[in-house]
């Protein structure tokens, strides 16, 4: 088991503007494993994915992050990135000026039109409608989702780190990526999916319930999405 | 072929045009006319004085130009004037686009005039794009004057570009009278660096009723630079609607101003403007930092698109 494990978490706690928003957290993803986090809004599922890709104000105050048997912790962004971690940001950021082609340059510089052709679809993105488009306010928060995802996937990445995908797109355009999502990564890849609806948590085999900072259980998505639904057993939030 | 059209090609990424019988075309360099070449229904009209050229330009009424005009000013020595005085008229319901290339890539010590005199009459149509090298020495002054006025249902739209090099100064002076149910869009893009020195004033006028019309400014500032941008609409019309933006992104030790003017005459008439000055924006550089780009790539990205 410890030889498949891509990430290992290991009593993470993190701090913001002095106050305690992750506490010794212990978590181990396994290869080729889809992982949901599930967690009320506040919980703190965005800061442990930002933390875990390396976002600024993320840093851990104490414990250590493996990735692949290294320890990250201390890890530039763009290092983590080039080691194979992708994040794909809860609500994506506008960029004046910068087309839809550059943007999927910029995350797999080696990548063909073809390619991008492909995980445009994937994404329900039409190639030729969209690849000269800037990624700025004219498209709806639910387009620059799926450019989003796609420059996520496009990029081949070993861990992808999902922060509620399905947030600002509709429940066809949702079933569609579910379909989708198990072809698009390299064989061994891992997900990490952030959400606080059940039925998107399902499209992973094991799952963690995060609250108030600290990780409340751990186990196969069934007990984890029906414990969750019921009452969480920090809060009492149903 | 001469120098400046090499520096054209490689500045605009486009060959051949300055042969092409379907384009209209003109090439200043310094006071010598390099090449001109005018099309049915557009008169280019240009001769040779002091230190640069006199250029008066017609429409023919309901006269369409389907392929841009190119236009390439340019001093390539490091010393230099040039001087261009413009005059244009576009008659009524005509239309024509001019993509204008000034180039001076050596600079040490070269000065660019501009003074242009454009009419739009009714119904006619005009875009007017002016992107500028000034390559890496930092000596190039230029000031473009351009006074515009817009007839009933006309419209004008204007880009200067300054996306690569140093700037040197600029003196940017906009004066443009819209008339009734005419649209207006300005929109400039600067870089500076090193000491570059950047004044920007743009004035806009909504005399008519129902005009329209936006200033729009997105400058980078690097280095020791100095920015500052005045922009200007003033809505006499009934029901005249403006809008100001000005986004100056500035790192380093670059300085920036914007002062944006509202002056609203009449009641059923709006102005809105914004403005944004700061460093780099964090999440934008996170976003690409998190795709495996450094820093300085990131940065780069950003501040193309901001520039594009």
């Amino acid at each position: 088991m410890e030889e498949k494990s891509i990430l290992k978490l290991e009593n993470i706690s993190i701090s913001k503007d002095g106050k305690k928003i992750l506490e010794n957290i212990s978590l181990k993803i396994q290869e080729n494993e889809i992982f949901s986090i599930l967690g009320h809004n506040g919980a703190g599922k965005s800061s442990l994915v930002y933390a875990i890709m390396g976002i600024d104000g993320y840093h851990v105050d104490s414990g250590k992050i493996y990735y692949m048997g290294d320890d990250i912790t201390n890890m530039p962004i763009n290092e983590r990135a080039k080691r194979g971690i992708a994040l794909t940001w809860q609500e994506p950021v506008r960029f004046e000026g910068v087309s839809v082609r550059e943007y999927l340059s910029a995350s797999s510089p080696k990548s063909s039109e073809e390619e991008f052709r492909n995980y445009m679809e994937s994404f329900g993105l039409d190639y030729v409608s969209y690849i000269d488009r800037l990624i700025d306010d004219s498209l709806s928060g639910g387009e620059r989702k799926r450019i989003e995802l796609a420059s996520v996937f496009i990029s081949k990445p070993s861990l992808a780190l999902l922060d509620e995908p399905d947030s600002g797109i509709d429940y066809h355009g949702i079933k569609e990526i579910q379909n989708n999502l198990a072809n698009l990564l390299p064989k061994k890849s891992s997900i990490i999916l952030v959400t606080h609806q059940e039925e998107i948590a399902y499209m992973g085999s094991r799952g963690a319930i995060i609250c108030q900072g600290r990780l409340d259980d751990i186990g196969d998505i069934d007990y984890i999405t029906s414990k969750f639904k019921n009452k969480c057993s920090r809060c009492q939030n149903a | 072929m001469h120098d400046l059209e090499n520096h054209y090609e490689k500045m605009s990424k486009i060959s051949g045009v300055f042969n092409r019988e379907d384009f209209a075309y003109l090439m200043v360099h310094g006071n010598e006319i390099v090449k001109s070449h005018d099309l049915e229904g557009l008169s280019i009209k240009c001769n040779s004085v002091k230190d640069g050229v006199n250029l008066e330009f017609s429409l023919l009424e309901n006269c369409k130009i389907n392929n841009p005009v190119v236009i390439c000013f340019g001093v390539l020595p490091e010393e230099g004037i040039q001087r261009i005085n413009m005059k244009g008229i576009l008659n009524k319901g005509s239309f024509v686009e001019f993509m204008a290339y000034c180039i001076f890539p050596n600079g040490k010590k070269v000065k660019h005039y501009m003074e242009g005199e454009i009419n739009i009459k009714e119904n006619a149509s005009f875009k007017y794009n002016e992107i500028h090298y000034h390559g890496e020495n930092g000596g190039v002054k230029i000031y473009p004057n351009m006074n515009v006025s817009i007839g009933k249902n006309g419209s004008f739209r204007s880009n200067f570009k300054l996306p690569e090099g140093r700037s040197g100064k600029i003196n940017l002076n906009y004066y443009i009278k819209a008339g009734e149910n005419s649209r207006v869009e300005l929109t400039t893009k600067v870089m500076g660096s090193g000491n570059d020195d950047i004044n920007i004033r743009e004035n806009l006028y909504l005399e008519g009723d129902f005009s329209k019309g936006t200033i729009a400014s997105y400058i980078v500032g690097k280095g020791n630079s100095e920015i500052k941008v005045y922009n200007r609409i003033e809505a006499r019309g009934r029901k005249s609607i403006g809008h100001i933006d000005c986004i100056e992104t500035i790192m380093d030790n670059a300085h920036a101003m914007a002062i944006p003017i509202v002056d609203v005459q009449n009641a059923s008439a709006k102005v809105t403007h914004e403005a944004a000055i700061g460093g780099i924006n964090k999440k934008q550089l996170e976003v690409l930092m998190s795709k495996g780009l450094s820093e300085d790539e990131a940065t780069k990205v950003i501040l193309k698109g901001l520039l594009k």
